[in-house]
């Protein structure tokens, strides 16, 4: 039956169900006496901490009473409970100010999916197959405790792989690596910063990603960052943006986007400016050089920042206007008028992150535009960049020293594993799916079947977790102790903590209890001062000054859900200092494929729904069209009006786009925001296993990327491949558009 | 089609309570309306008192009774109460009742609920129809403006 019919028979038979229900149904049901006192009615509002990026903004949650299904004594039923209905943005939050985007609206939605692992899981068919039997905590804890004691005095057979950030909850797993000798988590993901990271460690001496103050900007000039959508800390660049072009009365800043795909940022825009892909940087330099030659800002004011950059002290006589032209399509004229706007207007920043930053030569990009803003002056300034001070986990909460070696690289691990030089015996996955988002040529996923035990921490399965031996699964966010330290954002310190918003729904348990439980049952135990993950943050929070004079840090940030102010001494991570470093010159973008094979540039960008495909299993955001297309549930491949009439593609047909790794097919989207030699893709769909709704929707552009790196960091250089496209019929509705009623359209048709 | 004209006729089924509960009694005993309907000063839902309110009593009082010794073992098994709700509005109508100010305005229980003192199980003999919310209000110079009650 289609919608619409569904519809009309609704209407003539929804009159007779409604009456149908009087007789209170839900009565039927045996009542559980609840655990808790509830006023009926009144919502309680809590503090959260937002867990689907890296952002860690703070919530507001409200709380109301609920009646849950519940089976208790082998008995279903309903029970009273209070339960998490909203999530809104927490208003005197550092970082969010009160926003929240709409991934973070959709977060509530983890809490009550119907997929979600409601009790530990052991394998029982073959991996990979999703098939699980129920185990008891008990049982599945004393099988992980005999599996890491017989790891005893082999240091490399324990690894973990988990999400990047600095956190308590990454403090933890790192402690308990420590205790086996075994390096440090690896973190992954396909978006990461890690190029910005080093760069930024290089020319300013502060290894994380940067803080714009964008209220006070009069001119931001951005590479490729889709810093409104989902690129670092999207809500507070967000608020930041909104008080630039209408905080100041009399005063609009003005913006311009450099990239080869406009995003959602790029369509927020004064100007935009498309560029060769992967000479970011030449631009970044020939705007540099203007306004050296001009005599607008000293070379020597852009220090450090500028000495790492080759011919810097010579006026960078090799990004004159005209070889600037001549490398990223550019035009010289156009070049200099930049130069001039942001060097005019006082204070301009400029922003690099994104696809910019995703290839071979990516390095030289990040230092060229650092050292673009050193130039103006922009660093630690009003209406520039800076770097929020952060805590530093380890000291505040007196772990004690557990470095450990550094953590391998995922894709220089998989190889070594695969190779037989990591004799990887026990792997921990921590709220990540590598087998969905690396490159196929790394075979993650071949690596992680030769490891003997996966243990999963996850909620859901996915590519990677039903790979797992055993999953333990953890509490929702809302479940459990929340915690975040932000990694920019905000000018001050931020440490965002909450407790628990309601209570557990199901038998699972939060990850650090666990891990601290395993570490006490060892045989030789993880002796650590704290028992407990809260014991853990009250430490650490208890080291910290309180922004309140009538109670201490730890009860005033559990209230207000986030400490914030200036850290001690000896609680912050220090800035690094300046690495000997060869000066940067601009090298050409390595690319995957021969051109005349593969014609086009493939640009993979992260969703605006799903981020790097993590997000795809909340309904909400499948059914939230894509701000610029207004797909959804469903991959798309965007592909510029005068291409695809050379290769007689119209809106919506299927396309095979091809690299020399792989092909996927999905529905085109036309669109002029795209250079002609450039095809684009949004991450986040083509799931094989993850859940009722993102599971065989869509497909995955990262089964097409080639295995290229920057050298540096080892990070994927994920807009490096080259493809080929050519249409393979007419639309099949496989894409759905929000406008254009392609659905009820195909819906009829059917 | 019975059901239907109940519908039209605003008439709903009679709420059928698990166990008769004499509100007389406990009335009789001076018990405050609010001990046990403890959401009613406080926001829009009275509520329907649980067992665990019941135990804070009978833990102690009248556990020689058979329906109290029955409701403990209910407790003990962890079993609650399903109580019929006797009023209430159907979506339909839209309307959004709160109690607390009609407590903070002084308003008797038994001006909407009726005498509950001489009622086992609550009975719905008060029909809150829109005239009976108006005329009150009229009455006493509250706002009839649509939205004060309806979405």
């Amino acid at each position: 039956m289609d919608r619409r019919s569904f519809i009309k028979l609704t209407a003539i038979t929804g009159t007779s169900a409604t009456l149908a229900s009087c007789g209170n149904p839900e009565n039927q049901l045996i009542r559980f006496v609840p655990d808790e006192d509830i006023v009926p009615g009144v919502a309680v509002w809590k503090p959260g901490v937002c867990p689907l990026c890296q952002a860690g903004c703070g919530l507001t949650v409200r709380v109301m009473e609920a009646d849950a299904d519940v089976v208790r004594n082998g008995q279903a039923g309903v029970v009273r409970i209070a339960a998490a209905k909203k999530l809104e943005g927490a208003r005197d939050h550092p970082v969010n100010h009160g926003g929240l985007c709409p991934r973070g609206q959709s977060a509530i939605q983890v809490t009550y999916h119907p997929d979600r692992i409601t009790q530990p899981l052991k394998r029982a068919g073959d991996r990979g197959q999703g098939r699980y039997d129920a185990i008891s905590w008990e049982d599945a804890l004393a099988e992980v405790v005999s599996k890491l004691d017989a790891l005893e005095g082999n240091q490399r057979a324990l690894a973990a792989i988990t999400r990047g950030g600095r956190s308590h909850r990454a403090a933890v797993l790192r402690q308990f690596l420590a205790r086996f000798g075994a390096p440090g988590p690896i973190t992954f993901e396909l978006f990461g910063d890690e190029v910005l990271r080093r760069a930024n460690g290089l020319s300013f001496g502060r290894e994380q990603l940067p803080t714009f103050d964008l209220a006070n900007a009069r001119f931001v000039l951005s590479f490729g960052a889709d810093f409104l959508g989902t690129w670092n800390s999207p809500v507070s660049q967000n608020v930041g943006y909104g008080l630039m072009r209408q905080g100041r009365p009399g005063i609009r800043g003005a913006f311009a986007q450099v990239e080869s795909r406009m995003s959602q940022t790029g369509a927020s825009a004064d100007e935009w400016v498309p560029v060769r892909p992967g000479t970011e940087g030449i631009l970044a330099l020939g705007i540099a050089s203007v306004i050296v030659a001009g005599q607008l800002r000293p070379a020597s004011g852009a220090g450090r920042a500028g000495t790492l950059i080759d011919g810097w002290s010579g006026g960078l006589a090799s990004y004159t206007p005209a070889s600037v032209e001549r490398l990223t399509g550019v035009s010289a004229a156009r070049v200099e008028r930049l130069a001039r706007q942001f060097a005019d207007a006082r204070p301009s920043v400029a922003i690099v992150g994104g696809p910019a930053l995703a290839h071979s030569n990516s390095l030289f990009t990040a230092l060229a535009v650092n050292a673009l803003n050193a130039l103006v002056g922009a660093v630690d300034q009003p209406g520039g960049i800076s770097f929020t001070p952060q805590l530093d986990v380890a000291a505040a909460s007196k772990a004690g020293g557990a470095a450990g070696a550094p953590a391998p690289r995922l894709g220089q691990f998989a190889a070594d594993v695969l190779s037989g030089a990591t004799p990887a015996q026990v792997l921990i996955v921590d709220g990540v799916n590598p087998v969905f988002t690396t490159p196929p040529a790394w075979q993650v996923r071949q690596a992680f079947e030769k490891i003997p035990y996966i243990v999963s921490f996850g909620n859901f399965l996915d590519e990677t977790s039903t790979l797992a031996d055993l999953i333990l699964p953890d509490h929702s966010f809302l479940e459990s102790w929340s915690e975040a330290i932000p990694e920019s954002g905000a000018m001050d310190a931020v440490a965002s903590v909450a407790p628990p918003a309601m209570r557990p729904l199901y038998q699972t348990r939060a990850t650090p209890d666990v891990l601290l439980e395993i570490g006490r049952t060892l045989r030789r135990p993880l002796d650590l001062p704290w028992q407990t993950f809260d014991e853990m943050l009250g430490a650490s929070f208890a080291a910290l000054p309180s922004s309140s004079p009538d109670v201490d840090a730890w009860t005033d940030a559990q209230g207000k859900g986030v400490w914030s102010g200036t850290l001690p001494g000896g609680l912050a991570v220090s800035a690094t200092a300046a690495g000997a470093s060869a000066p940067a010159a601009f090298a050409e973008p390595q690319f995957d494929g021969a051109a005349d094979q593969y014609p086009f540039h493939f640009l993979p960008c992260p969703s605006n729904q799903f981020l790097d495909g993590s997000l795809a299993h909340l309904p909400w955001l499948q059914e939230m069209p894509d701000p610029l297309t207004s797909a959804m549930w469903s991959s798309w491949v965007e592909i510029n009006p005068t291409t695809a009439e050379k290769l007689g593609i119209a809106e919506g047909d299927v396309v095979e786009v091809t690299s020399g790794h792989g092909k996927v097919q999905a529905g085109a989207v036309i669109s002029p925001g795209l250079a002609p030699d450039v095809i684009a893709m949004p991450a986040g769909q083509g799931h094989r296993t993850f859940t009722r709704y993102a599971s065989g929707r869509g497909v995955n552009p990262v089964d097409l990327l080639a295995p290229i790196t920057e050298a540096s960091t080892g990070a994927v250089a994920w807009a490096a491949t080259r493809v080929s496209v050519a249409r393979v019929g007419p639309p099949d509705g496989r894409l759905i558009l929000f406008a254009g009623g392609m659905r009820e359209h195909f819906e009829e048709e059917r | 089609m019975a059901a239907a004209l109940n519908d039209f006729l605003n008439r709903t089924p009679d709420a059928v309570q698990p166990i008769e509960f004499p509100h007389n009694i406990h009335v009789g005993k001076e018990i405050a309306c609010e001990f046990c309907h403890e959401g009613v000063d406080k926001g829009p839902v009275a509520g329907i008192p649980g067992l665990r309110t019941c135990m804070i009593c009978h833990a102690a009082i009248a556990t020689d009774r058979p329906l109290i010794q029955q409701i403990t073992k209910m407790n003990e098994m962890g079993i609650d109460l399903a109580w019929q709700r006797v009023y209430g509005f159907a979506a339909e109508d839209h309307v959004k009742f709160d109690h607390a100010p009609h407590i903070r305005a002084k308003v008797e229980c038994a001006t909407c609920h009726g005498n509950v003192a001489q009622q086992t199980v609550a009975q719905r003999n008060v029909e809150h129809t829109m005239g009976f919310c108006v005329n009150c209000h009229n009455e006493r110079g509250a706002s009839v403006d649509c939205l004060v009650c309806h979405f």
